[in-house]
């Protein structure tokens, strides 16, 4: 009955987007405001529809009807209720649902929001948002619905895939899908407010706040993603340039691009088609990422199973190309900047050459990524695409970045003489000259030329970045401190609440330079496989490893065979690691059990030491360890919160931000 | 002091020089790094994985050849014989692939050439037009005297409580 229920409301879910998108269109053409206001009531009841259908779906996985194809496929009776809850997002058409249930939920906060602010643009961004709802819809009638039947009763489902079963299931997927889906508000923005000619930068403002929405939890996606990989995947290593890793990378790129080119168009006037043409490129690559996941153009980890949704995304993503270009074209005349450059050295250059650099390494990006596809088009042979490629090509593009962070704040807008430019570099300077000349002393043995030299710049810009940012809170404090008579802790906390856009944004600088410390560790990464014996010792680096023994246990749903293993540092006991080989039964009668690997990690700030079981001898025991270091890995983990915490600064509601919003 | 500066910078560029050209013998690592393990885990590459149908033959046959005195390409050849180009990692630089690794640099210089011009353009447009430059707070300078601007920065700072960013 639910799943009954389910395609009712989907198709029900159809009608009324179409209902939402005509009477939008037409209301505002024809200025009838009834009709709008009913347009926007069908977003609200066309969420509440995708909302039920969700709930339907979630029914079938929790009670296990398995003649419903999906719920046969993705769980099973043992499976834990919190993995049959996340089914609901661990296969292709449950999925698709979750981005429509997530693209509603943004849809309904766009309207309810422009409900007083805006009100001219609403139509359009109905219209728009409803139209990408009802792409999705339409995938999950005619292509990828979750609610097919089998023609047979099953007892039992296959059970989600062992790799997924993880708690980083319950938080990734989904966090990256609001940061995906999220992409679709700023780019509706943008479309009303081209098609409503409203190009003055009423829009940018929405937009902007929009995509920091979207950006920060792609951010946390990604971010996740990285320490599923590490703590899950088994290969020692968070990033893999995998191309769905790159898919939700490239949009982040674009919309970091965006929220820096936004504050000049917010200051200075300058920028909007630029600006424009980003909020467009941030949405289609979201639309790109999905089609390389979904359509198995692409061989990757990540990709669902083949269907035919990749031929709709395509001919969909032709045409938002076509029409938001066109429209970009059209409009041309009402973007122009009303402003000049007054120096080539400035702020405003800073971070035009920042948004170059990341739209760069975002086609530099997509580019590798689609190359294996290009090249089978063209010469007929399927060639490889990996890291060793995208750690060439992206490592320059990084450094330069890294610098371009700390040179942009300590250049005034409008225009910076070489005196200023002087003073501002001088202390910078002070701290890289000495910490260049001590990583190039200490760091020799890091590998060939390039790593050293890589490893030296990056540690380098790092301190450059950081002394830059730790001058700028303190001239700000200092400041504070003289004309308020405020002591250290609250000038800190009323100059970041004076400008959280500024100070909140800092925050986030230091967390890229602590994920680029963790990056530069990766040249020191040291792994080995190892094989033992029971009772066996063996030295590795400036750790003693002791086999003890393997020690089976099991339930219901899987039996974990762990390799105890003692281990000594600088002849301490360090810790006691039980890595593991897990098999998940499975329910289908003659299958073999699914296996998978538990990680076993200690962790460091200096470096990781981290275990996988590859395989062993039932009989006699003998086990095969990768044995990995990783130094300075911790640093991209706290780096990722330090990006999250002064996202949340800046996002942070507030009286000063709203008039600093209406003021700009 | 210049002088000493002068040495300093030749000192370190020669010890960076330096480094380059010692040769370091080839590991089982570094080649297998450059290669794509073909059992479909899915790891980056064939260092990353440890199946045995796949990894470690390939790994046993690395060493093998090592101990034979081969060099990288010799033994990147005898995977790409036997699997295709699929098995290498990143795609040779030679004929078509030389795209995958010219394009993104070239697009990023010739982006940043036309960027360094159209700025240029823009500046000089700028340049003696103060006037028509509109500051974020919508007042163009030329209706700011400079008997009113500090005034009107005493008035930021004391609504915002402090400089715009």
């Amino acid at each position: 009955m639910p799943e009954t229920l389910g395609n009712i409301f989907i198709h029900a879910a159809f009608v009324v987007a179409t209902y939402a998108i005509v009477m939008s269109v037409l209301g505002a053409r024809t200025n009838q405001y009834h009709l709008v206001r009913s347009g926007r009531n069908a977003v609200w009841a066309t969420g509440i529809l995708v909302l039920s259908a969700v709930i339907a779906l979630e029914v079938c996985l929790l009670k296990g009807r398995f003649h419903v194809e999906y719920v046969h496929q993705y769980t099973n009776l043992t499976m834990p209720i919190f993995y049959k809850i996340a089914a609901l997002w661990g296969g292709q058409n449950g999925s698709l649902l979750f981005w429509l249930f997530i693209l509603m939920v943004y849809s309904s906060c766009a309207v309810f929001q422009t409900r007083h602010r805006n009100v001219e643009l609403q139509p359009y961004v109905v219209a728009v948002l409803m139209t990408i709802a009802l792409f999705f819809i339409t995938l999950l009638i005619f292509s990828a619905n979750p609610f097919q039947t089998m023609p047979f009763d099953v007892r039992d489902g296959r059970g989600l895939n062992p790799l997924l079963q993880n708690y980083y299931m319950l938080i990734h997927p989904p966090s990256l899908y609001l940061g995906y889906v999220g992409m679709s508000v700023p780019f509706a923005f943008g479309i009303a407010a081209m098609i409503a000619n409203r190009l003055d930068n009423k829009w940018i403002i929405e937009v902007r706040i929009w995509t920091l929405i979207a950006w920060f939890f792609l951010s946390i996606g990604n971010l996740l993603g990285a320490s599923w990989a590490y703590e899950v995947l088994g290969w020692g290593g968070y990033w893999a340039w995998d191309p769905v890793e790159n898919a939700a990378f490239i949009p982040w790129l674009t919309a970091t691009a965006f929220l820096h080119s936004a504050i000049i168009q917010e200051k200075r006037n300058m920028l909007k088609t630029w600006n424009m043409a980003l909020v467009i490129l941030s949405f289609l690559m979201t639309m790109v990422g999905t089609f390389l996941t979904r359509s198995g153009i692409v061989s990757s980890v990540h990709s669902f199973a083949q269907s035919d949704v990749g031929q709709y995304f395509f001919v969909f993503l032709g045409i938002c190309i076509l029409v938001s270009f066109g429209l970009l074209i059209l409009r041309l005349p009402s973007l122009r900047s009303t402003n000049v450059l007054d120096s080539l050295v400035s702020r405003e250059s800073a971070f035009l050459f920042n948004n170059l650099v990341f739209v760069g390494a975002a086609f530099a990006i997509l580019w590798g990524t689609l190359f294996p596809v290009l090249s089978e088009w063209v010469r007929g042979t399927k060639i490889t695409v990996g890291p060793p490629y995208f750690n060439s090509v992206m490592i320059p593009i990084g450094l330069v970045l890294l610098f371009l962070t700390g040179f942009g704040p300590i250049v005034g807008w409008r225009k910076s003489t070489l005196d200023q430019l002087k003073k501002s570099f001088l202390v910078p300077i002070l701290f890289v000259i000495p910490t260049s000349v001590l990583a190039l002393i200490f760091l020799r043995k890091s590998g060939d030329f390039l790593t050293t030299m890589y490893v030296n710049i990056s540690i380098s810009l790092c301190v450059f970045v950081f002394v830059t940012i730790v001058m700028e809170y303190w001239e700000g404090i200092a400041m504070r401190a003289r004309i308020f008579k405020e002591d250290f802790m609250t000038a800190l906390i009323r100059l970041i609440a004076s400008n959280r856009r500024r100070y909140g944004g800092y925050v986030v600088h230091i967390g890229i330079v602590l994920l680029f410390l963790g990056f530069t560790g990766n040249a020191f990464k040291v792994e080995k496989e190892l094989k033992l014996k029971p009772q066996e010792t063996t030295q590795f680096e400036n750790y003693l490893i002791h086999y003890d023994s393997l020690v089976p246990t099991s339930n219901a749903h899987k039996t974990v065979i762990s390799a105890h293993l003692a281990v000594w540092k600088n002849d301490k006991p360090y810790a006691l690691m039980k890595p593991a080989r897990v098999l998940y039964n499975s329910s289908v009668p003659g299958e073999d059990a699914q296996p998978s690997t538990e990680i076993a990690i200690k962790r460091s700030i200096v470096e990781d030491l981290y275990f996988a079981l590859l395989t062993f001898d039932p009989e006699n025991q003998t086990i095969f360890v990768k044995a990995v270091i990783n130094p300075l890995v911790q640093f991209i983990w706290i780096g990722g919160l330090f990006l999250i915490l002064g996202s949340v600064v800046v996002m942070w509601p507030g009286a000063n931000g709203l008039r600093r919003t209406t003021y700009a | 002091m210049h002088r000493n500066l002068k040495m300093i910078i030749i000192a370190s560029v020669l010890s960076l020089c330096g480094a380059s050209f010692v040769t370091f013998a080839i590991t089982e690592e570094e080649v297998s790094k450059q290669l794509k393990c073909q059992c479909g885990c899915g790891f980056p590459d064939l260092a990353s994985c440890s199946c045995g149908e796949w990894a470690l033959p390939a790994k046993a046959e690395i060493r093998a050849r090592l101990a034979r005195g081969e060099d990288l390409q010799t033994i990147l050849k005898y995977f790409v014989d036997r699997h295709g180009e699929e098995v290498l990692t990143s795609p040779v630089q030679q004929g078509f692939n030389k795209a995958a690794w010219i394009v993104p640099s070239v697009s990023i210089l010739v982006a940043a050439g036309l960027l360094g011009m159209a700025l240029y353009r823009w500046k000089i447009k700028g340049d003696g037009s103060d006037a028509n430059v509109v500051t974020s707070e919508g007042i163009s300078p030329k209706d700011v005297s400079k008997k009113d601007r500090p005034y009107l920065d005493q008035l930021h700072k004391e609504i915002y409580g402090e400089e715009e960013t």
